[in-house]
């Protein structure tokens, strides 16, 4: 990151404004991932870190620059009318807390995203197009989600420190200093959270801080968490000695219990040679050793800040090293399952995948797409992409759902979750993917069904064939008789006979192809079902008389249940279904038909109290030319079933041998849409 | 009731028709029904020479009808029919049958055959 510090140094004296506040302004801006501006009474910029945009000289005469300065130039005026504490928005539309500092000056804070604003992204996005922002999406990366009360704490919090601050300044009182070290102790308290916290940036602020109470000189924080690896920071002058040691530092972390040594070292290589005071403490805290120090000129307390401070560093680490657990952990879990994982921002920039995508990348022979590079980079095709896309951006979620991506040998087929990444508002912050590639179980069912499929077109060719052969042999046997008979009317009748079986081999094999292409001459339109069913009732009044079958009508009587189908079809279908339970019933009995309304759906029920159909038949019973009825040809309900189907519906068979039969056929009720 | 020479089991009219035409030209006095069971009563009644039975007969298959008819009879004669003869898996274990027609048959050979089975059985 870029950090160009804007700042005057107004000449008046008791104004400490020097280099190093704005050291520690751009450091506790950086800390905390926001924008802090001071801006003096007329309205003039002190200092300005604008996070996370890099400000340099080439962008100062940009739309966006002059936007900020032509906001910040007004606030002196603006805040005269309002409230300590309100929320000011700056030109990308972004809340910012402002408050009069004692010194008379303006402390503008903030610049991050509303964290209960959904459109906040969109609305930043057009504002930033606005303004011609180069790097547009960096901004929204590095920026946290706050909430405005959340603004406000941070706002007092920073107000408070530099307050403090500034009265140890012209006081130089103890009770000042140490309600100064309370401010930092308690501003660094709000950043210990596992989506802000960074250790180097809290020992940065604390290494700063030092250099502001001391008003000048060095500060460093030196930490060793594991044998060969320290983290080295430093704030304020004498870069050099500072880096020479580091080096004694880096070389000491190798031994046991580096502090020791080190203040020896350092106290002879600074006091000796460069008439400067070296102080330093060190704290230990679970096997990791912190060790602050400070460079420069003698100043009162010092010492007692340091140790205040240090224990605020080893408490930091302590934090560092538990999320780096929880992290090394959460890691652990993450890359042991076995499904593919990848979550994305809310941008669909991959963040994180585990090795179980990593490897699926692999198997497929494909580079592993890198975090930072958007979704579509993984070639998961556009339903996966969109899905991602919309869980990061609403609280969306697809699940399972399943694709096939890529083709030839590197076709997979997928099933997928996507759940939006909830923030604790109920917000998305991003998408979580999980995958499963069900390639190899896709292929075996789909073996599975081309083995079925030829089952079933032997079963089919059999009863084809058996159906077929009768016809043939009455019409061949026909043929030879009128050969063979000298009467003139017997050779007529054989005639007859000879175009009746014709006629029946044409029919047969018209049901036939009805099976694979139901209904291929007529369009699905609105069909009223009650009214199929009276217009069918006349016949079916006529046949159950003559079985002597008892008829029960139960019609839903609400609203019309009207579907999408073709009302000849389903004609057939009753027809068949009803003649069905008719015939079953040899002895007479009772043929309740129903229609009925649930969930979405219109139900229409034959149940009747005939033999019922023993279990070995269910599985077979809607495929075709199966039959036990003598004469019959085992199409009807295998059209049935077939129509039912092409409509969106389902045929569902219950029967309990000697308590009858219940045929229940639901299609979904059509909605008027026009 | 009268002894007929052949009784003809198949659930399909044309064929009934057709096979009562046929013998009737070869002088054989027939019956045909449309199911097992009324095949079953009338072999009883009429205790034919012959039983033309269709292999298949939806619920209960000619095989079983076969034994039964050897139950109640032991010199009837069973001619099986078919019109898939690739789809018999089971052994045909019955005793006195003649042959399977396939079909379509041949009108002549069936009449041959009729005619040789019933005269051999009446021998």
């Amino acid at each position: 990151m870029i950090v160009i510090t804007l700042y005057s140094m107004p000449e008046s004296p008791g104004n400490v404004r020097t280099s190093w506040w704005a050291l520690f302004w751009e450091v506790l801006a950086r800390n905390l991932k926001m924008s802090i501006a001071t801006v003096d009474p007329e309205g003039r910029l002190l200092s300005l870190y604008n996070h996370p945009y890099p400000a340099s000289q080439s962008q100062k005469n940009s739309p966006l620059m002059a936007a900020f300065n032509n906001f910040y130039s007004k606030l002196p005026g603006k805040f005269a009318h309002r409230e300590e504490g309100q929320l000011v928005f700056n030109p990308l539309g972004l809340p910012e807390g402002m408050a009069r500092l004692e010194d008379g000056s303006f402390l503008i804070l903030g610049g991050c995203l509303e964290e209960r604003d959904p459109q906040r992204l969109d609305k930043l996005l057009e504002k930033l197009d606005k303004l011609e922002a180069p790097a547009r999406d960096q901004f929204w990366a590095e920026m946290p989600l706050v909430t405005p009360e959340k603004l406000k704490e941070y706002l007092s919090r920073v107000v408070d420190l530099y307050n403090s601050l500034q009265r140890y300044h012209s006081s130089s009182g103890t009770a000042e200093l140490l309600s100064a070290v309370e401010n930092l102790d308690r501003l660094i308290s709000l950043t210990f959270n596992p989506e802000h916290f960074e250790l180097s940036a809290t020992l940065e602020l604390i290494a700063t801080f030092i250099v502001a109470v001391a008003g000048g000189g060095g500060a460093f924080a030196f930490t060793c968490e594991y044998p060969g690896k320290s983290l080295t920071l430093w704030s304020g002058e004498h870069a050099h000695v500072v880096e020479e040691l580091a080096d004694i530092w880096k070389t000491l972390c190798r031994t046991k219990e580096p502090a020791k040594s080190f203040a020896d070292l350092a106290w002879k290589m600074i006091e000796a040679e460069l008439d400067l005071t070296f102080q330093g403490v060190y704290r230990m805290h679970n096997g990791a050793t912190v060790y602050l120090g400070f460079i420069g000129k003698e100043r009162p307390y010092l010492r007692k800040v340091l140790a205040a401070l240090v224990k605020k560093a080893a408490v930091a680490l302590g934090v560092s090293s538990l999320f780096r657990v929880f992290q090394h952990r959460w890691g652990l879990v993450f890359n042991s399952i076995m499904h593919g994982i990848i979550v994305t921002d809310n941008r669909g920039t991959i963040l994180m995948m585990n090795q179980a995508a990593k490897q699926f990348f692999c198997d497929y022979g494909v580079k592993v797409p890198a975090a930072g590079q958007k979704i579509t980079a993984c070639g998961f095709g556009r339903q996966i992409e969109e899905a991602v896309c919309i869980a990061a951006r609403s609280n969306r979620s697809f699940m399972q759902k399943r694709s096939a991506i890529g083709e030839g040998d590197s076709l997979a087929h997928l099933r997928w979750d996507v759940v939006p990444l909830l923030r604790e508002d109920g917000c998305s912050a991003g998408a979580v993917l999980v995958f499963n590639d069900i390639t190899e179980p896709v292929k075996l069912h789909l073996e599975i069904q081309d083995w079925e499929r030829l089952a079933t077109a032997g079963e089919i060719a059999a009863g084809l064939a058996h159906e077929i052969r009768n016809p043939l042999a009455t019409a061949k046997a026909a043929i030879q008789l009128a050969r063979m008979v000298k009467d003139p009317p017997k050779q007529e009748e054989l005639l007859n006979k000879l175009e009746r079986e014709l006629d029946r081999l044409n029919d047969i094999l018209t049901n036939f192809l009805n099976i694979s292409k139901p209904m291929p001459e007529k369009k699905l339109e609105p069909v009223n079902l009650n009214q199929v069913l009276n217009e069918l009732l006349f016949l079916l009044n006529s046949e159950a008389l003559l079985n002597e079958i008892d008829l029960e009508i139960n019609f839903f009587s609400g609203k019309p249940l009207v579907v999408l189908g073709s009302s000849g079809s389903l004609k057939q279908v009753f027809l068949n279904i009803a003649r069905n339970a008719i015939e079953a019933m040899t002895n007479g009995g009772k043929l309740s038909i129903s229609t009925s309304l649930q969930n979405g759906c219109v139900h229409v029920t034959f149940q009747d109290n005939g033999p019922g159909i023993p279990e070995e038949y269910m599985a077979t019973i809607t495929k075709p030319f199966f039959t036990t009825k003598p004469g019959g040809t085992g199409l009807g309900l295998s059209i049935s079933s077939s129509i039912v189907k092409m409509m969106g519906g389902e045929l569902i068979i219950k029967s309990a041998l000697g308590e009858g039969t219940t045929v229940n056929i639901c299609l979904p009720v059509y909605e008027d849409k026009a | 009731m009268k002894r007929v020479d052949v009784v003809i089991i198949d659930d399909d009219e044309g064929i009934r028709w057709v096979l009562q035409q046929t013998l009737e030209m070869g002088n054989f006095s027939c019956v045909a029904v449309n199911n097992a069971i009324q095949g079953i009563n009338t072999v009883m009644n009429c205790h034919p020479r012959l039983a033309i039975v269709d292999i298949k007969l939806g619920a209960v298959n000619g095989f079983k009808v076969a034994r039964m008819i050897r139950q109640i009879y032991d010199d009837v004669k069973i001619l099986f029919m078919t019109g898939y003869k690739e789809a018999i898996t089971e052994p045909i274990e019955v005793d006195n049958v003649v042959g399977v027609l396939e079909k379509p048959f041949d009108v002549e050979e069936l009449l041959q055959l009729v005619a040789k089975t019933i005269s051999r059985g009446s021998v």
